[in-house]
């Protein structure tokens, strides 16, 4: 393997942790007003077929982008509605929607462009080189010469941060998640702020789910999203409803997943379908590791309703 | 507030209800449990609507919708259950939600939160420490967190919802201290209670509710206890002299038999709070009774003598046999019967059916099976004699006890553990949620069962309600016995400093 290999390699792993990041990220902001949303895996499908086509028609990037973050604003409507509103169980109103939206992205596609011998392409998000920054000697290609969502990722988790655990409107958040009973006896507005959040977590959703049409593979299929929403919700438990450490997570994923590509490119004399399941089995060591001590926000996938009597 | 209102589906828990609190005064807001208590002051406090009446703070006509308003008026609300953010420190829960606007996005500025509480807790002597995470604080810091919160807050009306539940009497005479200090400074105190007795020192005044109804107001100088408590219930009730009169007296040094020895119990602490080396005896017709500050290790101790949990170490005899290693089962059959410390979780099948939760736990014995199948008709039988003794309010014996009010639900766990001839009974809080007439009803029950000849492990918050009934107490802190003492030698103020672990002569570990 040679340098350019080595760093193109290496720059794929910041690539995919954009959709880890974005999708596990959405997970989190709903957890800390209480709200689990499961729905993560079908969003990402509608996100990516409904980013796909509007960018394949339209030519632009950001009307993709944005219309992925549209369809999943939809789909967070819905479960917020379904599960703050009418306080219906938050587990199968995400599971509902996982299944909804994600014969919703394919039938979008299915319509729109129909059977093809070959399917529509469309070019990759464009690379943006920093400069003198992306001269440094391998770091620079990996760190500095991504597309313009890594970096926004990357900001989108610092912002996420600040906001969550530097600020008192960040405490509030999380006081939502942890006994909204209490927040509610403060004053802090409980239902606005988890219908509020659990849109802002499917909008992510939607936008990793476009970011992988639109930076990773450049072409809609229905098997694109391949178990990334599920595994995101591992991430989000590793990670602690910690944007940083989402970040890490998500890291740790996308650096397996390049693992796997790079060993079925080396014809390692293994399986294919082993060499796929790799992923989940780490998800699986991960979970058992982490589960024991991992911290969640007390009150998660509890409906909240002010009259119901205290237990 | 006048004329208030409020109905919850069915049930009427506020008729048009009025009452008045004065600037710097303290009111005592008692009833029984459902008195409408409670809700009266959520009303208040914005957490519930009123289906109809006013609200007037000083002076003018006031729509409450929800905290944040009642907060904006200087109100604040203690609830019994504590509405703190057990993964947040002291100071987090103190200052969470008292900033608003764009003060809300900067970045926080703890030193200058931290410098405010301070002096809070000089000028109030309300100690805690500002950055310890709250689940890891007693309940009495809790309370002083609340209290700050409210102060914090420059409340003027301050609410405490039956604050003495989880303290013991000394910390108990601290908060009432504290109190009387707000009042000095000007803060209207409202005390929601049920135990008129501790409040009597300090309220200006009390109001009694009974059924959601207004019954009256006494005023300080007429204030007694055993008036009030005629104006709670409705009827005259004196519950001491009552039972002390069919307590079968024993002399002292006379001892029955031995029925239960626990050796040296001690627990991984998986379940809760880990046992540690605990070691007790109860003597046949002996109500041994244990007291404690709830969660230190009373409930873990009832379900391991009840074979729910394995212990690591130690033994069980009972009448001289080891049952250290019999399961649930084989414990029911040999004469041990539980009534757990929540009805809802451990003690009743909500979704089934009054008989089937009568004989729970007996649906093997010869009288109610016959080669694997219920007879439904005996079942029946037992459950109606269990709703005639027992006045459990049901239409029949067939509604899902899920319908019942938690009252009655705590009869039927109570009828389910005296059904068969017990042989040992351990009773976790059974007076729990009752009004004063079934809590006689029960505590006689429990005495008449001690006079038979059963032996009984009472487990009780309420110190005096354990007082009144107990031959001996022990007193679990942290997962251990700290102390045993005998009737002779029960004192309040001596179970309390135990209570906060402080053995006699000394301070405990």
């Amino acid at each position: 393997m040679n340098y350019a290999e080595l760093t193109s390699l290496l720059g794929y792993i910041l690539v995919l942790m954009v959709p880890y990041s974005l999708a596990s990220m959405g997970i989190m902001v709903g957890g800390r007003v209480g709200v689990f949303n499961v729905s993560t895996e079908g969003v990402m499908l509608s996100g990516a077929s409904a980013a796909f086509l509007v960018t394949y028609f339209s030519g632009s990037y950001t009307l993709g982008i944005l219309s992925g973050i549209g369809v999943g604003l939809l789909i967070g409507l819905m479960m917020t509605f379904f599960a703050n509103k009418l306080k219906i169980d938050q587990f199968i109103v995400g599971i509902l929607l996982y299944i909804f939206a994600t014969g919703f992205g394919s039938l979008l596609y299915k319509e729109i462009i129909g059977i093809t011998l070959y399917p529509p392409k469309v070019n990759l998000l464009p690379k943006i080189k920093i400069p003198l920054l992306s001269q440094i000697p391998y770091l620079g290609p990996i760190l500095f010469n991504q597309d313009a969502i890594v970096y926004i990722t990357i900001l989108i988790a610092l912002l996420l941060y600040y906001l969550l655990f530097k600020t008192s409107f960040g405490l509030k958040i999380r006081s939502i998640g942890e006994n909204p009973r209490a927040a509610d006896a403060l004053g802090i507005n409980v239902f606005l702020m988890r219908h509020i959040f659990t849109l802002i977590g499917s909008a992510l959703m939607g936008m990793a789910g476009a970011y992988l049409a639109l930076g990773f593979t450049g072409i809609y299929t229905n098997t694109i999203v391949s178990g990334r929403g599920w595994i995101s919700i591992a991430i989000t438990i590793f990670g602690r409803w910690n944007p940083l450490w989402i970040l890490v997570g998500a890291l740790l994923f996308a650096g397996v997943e390049v693992l796997v590509y790079t060993l079925q490119a080396m014809e390692v004399s293994l399986p294919y379908q082993v060499l796929m399941m790799l992923p989940f089995i780490i998800t699986l060591l991960i979970l058992i590791y982490t589960s024991r001590k991992a911290e969640m926000p007390a009150a998660l996938g509890k409906p909240y309703d002010r009259e119901s009597f205290e237990e | 507030m006048k004329e208030i209102s409020k109905r919850f589906g069915e049930v009427q828990a506020l008729d048009n209800v009025s009452m008045k609190i004065g600037s710097g005064e303290i009111v005592g807001l008692v009833g029984e449990n459902g008195a409408g208590k409670t809700t009266l002051m959520n009303i208040l406090y914005g957490l519930y609507k009123a289906d109809k009446g006013r609200i007037i703070v000083n002076g003018r006509e006031t729509n409450i919708q929800s905290p944040k308003d009642a907060i904006s008026h200087k109100i604040f609300m203690v609830h019994q259950h504590f509405k703190l953010i057990g993964n947040f420190t002291s100071l987090e829960n103190i200052i969470l939600g008292s900033t608003s606007g764009r003060e809300d996005f900067k970045r926080m500025n703890l030193q200058v939160y931290r410098k405010r509480i301070e002096e809070l807790m000089r000028e109030h002597k309300l100690e805690i420490p500002l950055d310890e995470k709250v689940k890891n604080l007693s309940a009495g810091t809790q309370q002083r967190i609340e209290i700050l919160k409210a102060l914090y807050r420059m409340a003027e009306l301050l609410i405490l919802d039956e604050p003495t539940t989880n303290l013991t009497p000394q910390e108990t005479d601290e908060l009432l201290r504290s109190v009387l200090e707000m009042k000095k400074r000007g803060i209207s105190v409202v005390l929601i209670t049920h135990k008129i007795r501790e409040i009597v020192e300090t309220v200006d005044r009390v109001v009694v509710l009974r059924k959601g109804k207004l019954v009256g107001e006494v005023p300080k100088n007429e204030i007694t206890p055993e008036k009030v408590v005629e104006m709670m219930v409705g009827r005259k009730v004196d519950l001491e002299s009552e039972l002390s009169n069919i307590i079968v007296p024993r002399a002292p040094g006379a001892e029955e038999a031995e029925i239960l020895r626990i050796e040296g119990i001690s627990t991984t602490g998986d379940e809760g709070i880990k046992l540690k080396d605990i070691s007790l005896a109860v003597r046949r017709g002996e109500i041994f009774g244990i007291a404690g500050v709830s969660g230190n290790g009373q409930k873990e101790l009832c379900e391991t003598i009840m074979g729910i949990h394995r212990p690591i170490k130690g033994r069980i005899i009972y009448n001289g046999k080891d049952l250290s290693e019999a399961d649930v089962k084989e414990r029911i059959k040999q004469g041990f019967r539980f009534i757990p410390e929540d009805r809802m979780i451990d003690g009743s099948l909500p979704t089934m059916t009054l008989s089937e939760n009568i004989i729970l736990g007996f649906q093997n014995f010869e009288q109610f099976q016959r080669h694997g199948f219920l007879l439904y008709e005996k079942i029946n039988e037992s459950a109606r004699k269990a709703i005639a003794e027992y006045e459990i309010r049901a239409p029949n014996e067939k509604i899902r006890v899920g319908k019942l009010s938690g009252g009655n639900i705590q009869k039927v766990v109570v009828a389910r553990a005296l059904l068969l001839e017990p042989g040992l009974l351990i009773a976790y809080n059974p007076t729990r949620g009752l009004d004063i007439g079934a809590t006689e009803k029960i505590l006689r029950q429990i005495v008449e069962l001690r006079n038979s000849g059963v032996s009984i492990i009472m487990v009780s918050e309420d110190l005096d309600e354990l007082m009144l009934v107990s031959d001996k107490i022990a007193v679990m802190y942290k997962g251990e016995i700290i102390g045993i003492l005998s009737k002779e030698s029960f004192d309040k103020s001596k179970i309390g400093l135990m209570m906060a672990g402080i053995r006699e002569g000394g301070i405990g570990k």
